[in-house]
């Protein structure tokens, strides 16, 4: 039978090695790996006003980064800053359309990314690909 | 004695064990005591017997869920508990890294952002 000092020596220890493995919730800009830095270069003027949780979806895209093609890195880049200064109902909004968008059947999808794009073009001629608030 | 509410109430016992009951101790024939008392020894001595012959699996369990019955609530309780934050953990996890996964597939495709925004986006769906 675990004794209660025991059982609390046991969460301390849990709660430290937790601390120690973790990264900080809200790092700045210095405290992010060169990786980080890196990938997330369009953003080092403005990390810091980020809040915690913007950062940490931010972060979280890193690790895949690096799996991407070459043409997809530079999409991602190109989206990056725009997608940064979104609100988080924006942000939602899209990825619900997103999902939306790839329940559709393939040949609808083909067509309505086809449209989507003709429009934005339509709209914006000569766009850089980056949404601007 | 009986007391006086059970005289009221209707008796429920055969006749033979309510004559027995109703007599007073004291006035009991040798016979009846004789009796009483051979009965007595009689489940002593079984009793005496039972105690010696080794446990069932069914009876120490239940012994030791009776001791234990505190421990047992207790264990059932955290075993609930870790079920429940462990499934919950997991689910959250999942959504986690699915919203990641839906970002960079957002980020990393040819669509620009403005297009996923309505109305363009419904617009352009349900065309």
């Amino acid at each position: 039978m675990i004794k209660p000092s025991q059982c609390l020596a046991l969460l301390m220890m849990l709660a430290a090695l937790q601390a120690q493995a973790s990264p900080p919730p809200n790092p700045r800009w210095e405290q992010l790996s060169s990786e980080q830095q890196s990938v997330l270069s369009v953003l080092g003027s403005d990390w810091d006003r980020y809040s915690p949780d913007k950062k940490q979806d931010l972060l979280n895209l890193v690790p895949a980064y690096q799996k991407l093609g070459p043409a997809e890195q530079i999409n991602l880049q190109q989206k990056l800053k725009a997608w940064a200064d979104l609100s988080q109902q924006q942000r939602d909004e899209i990825r619900a359309n997103w999902k939306k968008l790839q329940s559709l059947p393939n040949k609808e999808r083909s067509q309505a990314i086809a449209r989507l794009k003709q429009n934005t073009d339509a709209s914006m001629p000569g766009r850089a690909r980056s949404t601007h608030h | 004695m009986k007391p006086a509410m059970q005289d009221d109430a209707p008796n429920s016992l055969p006749d033979s064990l309510s004559r027995l009951l109703d007599q007073p101790s004291a006035n009991l024939e040798d016979a009846q005591l004789r009796a009483l008392a051979a009965i007595r020894q009689q489940a002593l001595t079984r009793h005496a017997e039972r105690l010696a012959e080794p446990d069932t699996l069914r009876e120490r369990l239940s012994s030791w869920l009776l001791l234990h019955a505190l421990q047992v609530k207790r264990a059932l309780a955290a075993a609930g508990f870790a079920l429940v934050a462990g499934g919950g953990l997991m689910m959250v996890e999942g959504m986690l890294a699915e919203e990641e996964a839906v970002d960079i597939a957002i980020l990393s495709h040819e669509l620009p952002l403005e297009s996923m925004l309505d109305p363009a986006f419904s617009g352009a769906v349900h065309d």
